[in-house]
């Protein structure tokens, strides 16, 4: 059997297990899951970005941030259609993503790392201060569960909506599968290892960076609008530099450049978050403290860790 | 009237203080095969470099074919029908022979923004990657990674690369340095090997390298272009003999 086939059934089989937990779990487990799900989207997008092209982003919030306010404002004030949301606020954090793309492609490496980071931050002083649009530091309360205009799948409750992050991520993470398998997939992989060669080729190294990053915005903003509509709420908080620390964390923590690591880490980041703070205020020292250790002992996360440890054994 | 492959008009490469290449002027024709000869520091590099694209000229034009590519960026160039190859050994070292090939393969083909098909899936680019493989023959197979190939194998997997989409300019900057007789006898062969009408440029130290595969040979030092003339006028000019091979001080 192929080894693809073997990945694909496991994946199917995870998935179906997945959705039959949400029936058995406590609403308060199926909610952290729910929050896992929607991380695991934001760090599948940053990946493209930080793992697979080589540019680290740190201001990956705001894309998270614009998908989720886009999509809060639209159910206020415009549609309670989960597909007007989902779909204006993928347009707007691929719009926001573009133009900060050709802002921070003008420079590269730790200059990259600044500028993106400063650029989420302008992000974030908007939503602190436009009042009139984003409610300002008391955010947007109020924005109902989405109607997804399908027969069956009530997302009123935490198990129901449940099964549409599960569907949300499941996309994202196929959609995702094929982009980095595919010839665009291929020359980011090869900008990443060396751009110059790339260039030489005839790759248009600035344009495939510049679809990265719009790409990976777009993932962003959909991992913001299965949040937005889950919490009902959204405030500057969502946008902020300790979101984009985390997701960055939960890329390198699961392996960076893995299709699956980044989903892993955010699995692993949003149970510690949870399970450590119910004995501390410490979560950010921890969280320190697991990117030390994960720097120490696995560099290239924990998947390639992994991954590197089942080949040996079989060749051995 | 044919324009020239590759015309170099007084072109000047200023790095602050320092004049890497002063006012060079350098015309090489259709099917042409030409060596640039000098010591270190000569401007070789920095001129390949304006000709290829990662440079950009302080002052002077580049053309190939007779347009002006002085602006241009080296994927428009490679588009044009520019390869090269770098002094410094530049593959992608975490992928495979066969991966790295594909990456050639692929850059000049309209897929190459493809973002739904497998990139294994397109068939015409498999059958061409799999005749590279097959004609330059890597004992080390396919699917090794290249961080993993010989020294030699290296260098032989940059040329495949660069002739891989049948460029018509051949820019090889020192193809033979470091390899052993034996590799670069057969890098010679694999010079002279190729189709008459595409124009060679080689960068080269090895006089015997140089005097197989080229008719003409162009010495620059300094920055300057001191001539250009065939292999008898080389070894009989003794202005050339005193810069290039330092004797007589």
């Amino acid at each position: 059997m192929r080894p693809s086939l073997v990945a694909g059934a496991v994946a199917v089989a995870v998935f179906a297990v997945a959705a039959a937990l949400g029936g058995l779990l406590s609403s308060y487990s199926t909610g952290l899951l729910i929050d896992c799900l929607i991380f695991a989207v934001l760090a599948l997008g940053l990946n493209l970005l930080l793992g697979q092209t080589g540019l680290p982003s740190l201001g990956h919030a705001a894309y998270f941030g614009v998908g989720a306010y886009t999509a809060g404002l639209v159910m206020l004030h415009v549609s309670d259609s989960f597909w007007w949301g989902a779909a204006a606020a993928i347009a707007a954090s691929m719009a926001v993503g573009a133009v900060y793309g050709l802002l921070a492609l003008r420079t590269s490496g730790v200059y990259f790392l600044i500028i993106t980071l400063a650029l989420g931050q302008i992000t974030f002083a908007i939503a602190f201060s436009w009042r009139s649009l984003t409610g300002g530091d008391d955010g947007l309360r109020g924005i109902g569960r989405p109607d997804l205009g399908l027969p069956g799948l009530n997302v009123d409750t935490t198990a129901g909506y449940y099964l549409l992050a599960l569907a949300a991520a499941a996309a994202a993470l196929l959609l995702m599968r094929l982009i980095v398998r595919s010839p665009f997939g291929e020359a980011l992989r090869g900008i990443h290892q060396n751009p110059d060669r790339m260039a030489a080729l005839g790759y248009n190294v600035w344009l495939y960076k510049f679809l990265a990053f719009v790409i990976s915005a777009g993932f962003a903003g959909w991992a913001g609008v299965i949040f937005v509509y889950y919490k009902g709420f959204i405030s500057p908080e969502a946008v902020g530099i300790v979101v984009s620390a985390e997701v960055t964390l939960m890329v390198i923590v699961g392996g960076a450049g893995t299709l699956i690591g980044p989903f892993l880490g955010a699995f692993l980041v949003v149970f510690m978050s949870h399970v450590v703070s119910g004995y501390t205020d410490r979560w950010l020292t921890v969280l320190g403290l697991l990117y030390i250790c994960v720097m120490l002992f696995a560099p290239k996360g924990i998947v390639t860790l992994v991954g590197d440890a089942w080949r040996a054994r079989r060749s051995a | 009237m044919s324009a020239q492959a590759v015309d170099v008009d007084n072109v000047v490469m200023q790095f602050g203080g320092l004049r890497a290449v002063d006012g060079v002027s350098l015309r090489v024709g259709v099917g042409e095969r030409r060596v640039l000869l000098g010591p270190n520091g000569a401007g070789k590099t920095t001129l390949f470099n304006m000709i290829g694209g990662q440079l950009q000229p302080t002052s002077g034009a580049v053309r190939l074919f007779g347009r002006d590519v002085s602006k241009q960026n080296p994927y428009r160039r490679a588009h044009d029908g520019l390869a090269r190859t770098f002094q410094i050994t530049s593959l992608f070292p975490d992928m495979t022979v066969g991966e790295n090939v594909h990456l050639a393969v692929r850059a000049l083909s309209t897929s190459r923004f493809g973002m739904i098909r497998p990139a294994g899936a397109y068939p015409r680019i498999a059958e061409r990657v799999a005749d590279i493989l097959a004609e330059w023959r890597f004992p080390a197979g396919a699917d090794t990674r290249v961080s993993n190939l010989s020294y030699g194998d290296q260098r032989k997997l940059e040329l495949a690369m660069a002739v891989a989409n049948r460029p018509r300019i051949l820019l090889l900057d020192e193809p033979t340095s470091g390899l052993s007789a034996t590799e670069t006898e057969s890098v010679v062969g694999l010079i002279k090997g190729l189709p008459e009408d595409v124009t060679v440029i080689v960068v080269e130290h090895d006089m015997d390298v140089a005097f197989a595969v080229a008719d003409l040979f162009t010495i620059l030092h300094n920055g300057r272009l001191v001539t250009t003339g065939t292999a008898a006028e080389v070894q009989a000019n003794e202005d050339i003999q005193r810069i290039y091979f330092g004797e007589g001080e």
